[in-house]
């Protein structure tokens, strides 16, 4: 059984403000550690339900802040961005049986998490077919389209309650709720438990396996904070300037948004 | 007449360093000037060939280079960057009579000039159907798909003369000879005078509007300083990985190359 991995950081439990997500800030070695420990929890749980390859993508910011060593030794690990529009999925392929998503967080414009944001700070709002979309939205219909469900999620309440609805079968681990610029959050210690026994129990469980519905065409809509990125990303291949701030662009693949995104955002 | 000029700094007369071309580093005050008066003999030159509508486009690093106030007042100024792919002709259009490049320089591999490069950093070779390109034969091409002649250009010697062979009846002023690391140049005064009657003469000539030649069909190549950078590029529409540094791409339409390197060049 093959496992992909795709770890963030602004959904890990306690995880409040920016500096605590950006290297070299105060605070940012106390969750880059939860981080690893939490992907580490993952891999565990992945290897005691059966998984053979597991691929682990450090899927925050510079890709750089998962510590290699704290890994179980059978795991593959995805280091930095090479500029693959899979993103945070980069590299994953038919021949993987699941994906799980750990340290994941609300989209821009959810609210749900003190650092909701969809991809870049560049935009405000980012829709598909006019809903507002998450990075494990996103990242969950690419992995659909290559045929691999995404089985397992950690990350804020907000994200998690908006996983279940869109997908009924998945399983979830809610580690922090967001109010405003505060969080509350359950022991570090406990989140890592629950995301072991979260992801074996995931990984057993067929109904999880359940894939999105996909559609046969996307409309998506992205809005900048600044009207002159709108500007230039209009030009992009089939992209439109759609009101100042606000750029369109149509496909039937959700791999084309995502390389649209690569080079947009 | 509407005439647009396209003005940048590393072929203005003299400049021989990159700190002179960089806002805000040493010598940069002495070639802004030198640049704006290039810019506004141009001006003049056109006006006097009867130009009734004239676009400059500050067309170096920040396009914040020029002094406005210095340009004859009839002319509009393009400052800043607005994404467009026609970049340094950017809202160039079918109405326009003339383009002409003033301050132009060698371009990357070609030698000529101590700043030579091509729109991004001195290693980044831009080939299009086998032929490495300068800003000046990328953005003429790109003018000639408009149906819009370049006519007068100034720049390094070797730039003038590659440009000779590639369109025979362009007007050029020469105003250094790059040797290594230094340059051989005329007098700032005198390249001044020289642009101010070059292009004049250019808009007067009938000969100069003659269009370099267009394919039918544009194999791009770039080939990055960087194996990272290539790797990611090769991710747009239509573009592959051709070798570790390099990326290809194929278009039948010129503005389709130029929309290309808008975004391959985003992450230089």
């Amino acid at each position: 059984m093959k496992v992909y991995i795709s770890v963030d950081i602004e959904g890990v439990a306690g995880i409040t403000h920016w500096d605590e997500a950006t290297i070299g800030k105060p605070g940012y070695e106390t969750f880059r550690e939860q981080m690893t420990a939490e992907a580490a929890a993952a891999c565990e749980g992945a290897l005691a339900a059966g998984a053979t390859d597991l691929l682990v993508k450090d899927a925050h910011s510079s890709g750089r802040n998962i510590l290699p060593a704290r890994l179980p030794e059978s795991v593959h690990l995805i280091r930095a961005w090479s500029g693959d529009p899979l993103c945070m999925v980069e590299e994953l392929d038919e021949s993987f049986d699941a994906v799980a998503m750990v340290g994941y967080h609300s989209g821009a414009g959810f609210g749900g998490n003190p650092l909701a944001h969809t991809i870049s700070g560049k935009v405000f709002r980012l829709l598909i077919n006019g809903e507002p979309i998450s990075e494990f939205l996103l990242h969950s219909l690419a992995a659909a389209e290559l045929g691999v469900p995404t089985v397992f999620l950690s990350g804020d309440s907000l994200l998690c309650e908006d996983a279940r609805e869109a997908r009924p079968g998945i399983h979830t681990v809610a580690t922090n709720t967001g109010k405003g610029v505060a969080t509350t959050s359950i022991h570090p210690a406990r989140a890592v438990a629950s995301i072991r026994a979260g992801m074996e129990a995931a990984l057993k469980d067929e109904a999880a396996r359940t894939l999105p519905a996909l559609s046969d065409r996307y409309e998506m809509e992205l809005w900048y904070e600044k009207n002159e990125d709108a500007y230039v990303a209009a030009f992009y291949p089939g992209a439109s300037l759609h009101a100042p701030h606000a750029v369109r662009f149509e496909t039937d693949r959700v791999y084309e948004i995502l390389r649209m995104l690569q080079f947009v955002l | 007449m509407k005439v647009y000029i396209s003005v940048d700094i590393e072929g203005v007369a003299g400049i021989t360093h990159w700190d002179e071309a960089e806002i805000g580093k040493p010598g940069y005050e002495t070639f802004r000037n030198q640049m704006t008066d290039e810019a506004a003999a141009a001006c003049e030159g056109a006006l006097t060939a009867g130009a009734t509508d004239l676009v400059v486009k500050d067309a170096h690093w920040t396009a914040r280079n020029l002094i406005p106030s210095r340009l004859p007042e009839p002319v509009s100024l393009i400052r800043g960057w607005t994404g467009d792919p026609l970049y340094m002709i950017t809202e160039i259009d079918e109405s326009f009579d003339a383009l002409a490049m003033v301050g132009y320089h060698s371009g990357a591999s070609n030698g000529g000039n101590p700043l030579a490069h091509t729109a991004a950093g001195t290693e980044f070779q831009i080939l299009i159907n086998g032929e490495a390109m300068s800003e000046y034969r990328l953005h003429s091409l790109a003018a000639a798909e408009l149906g819009v002649p370049t006519v007068f250009l100034s720049g390094d010697t070797l730039l003038c003369e590659s440009a000779h062979a590639a369109q025979p009846g362009i007007h050029t002023v020469a105003t250094n000879t790059g040797k290594g690391a230094a340059t051989v140049s005329i007098h700032p005064a005198r390249a001044v005078a020289a642009i101010r009657s070059g292009i004049e003469a250019a808009l007067k000539d009938e000969a100069s509007r003659v269009l370099p030649a267009l394919s039918d069909r544009y194999e791009l190549e770039l080939w990055y300083d960087k194996n990272e950078d290539a790797y990611a590029a090769s991710f747009y529409p239509g573009a592959r990985l051709h070798a570790p540094h390099a990326v290809r791409f194929e278009a039948d339409r010129f503005y389709e190359i130029m929309r290309m390197l808008q975004f391959a060049l985003v992450r230089l």
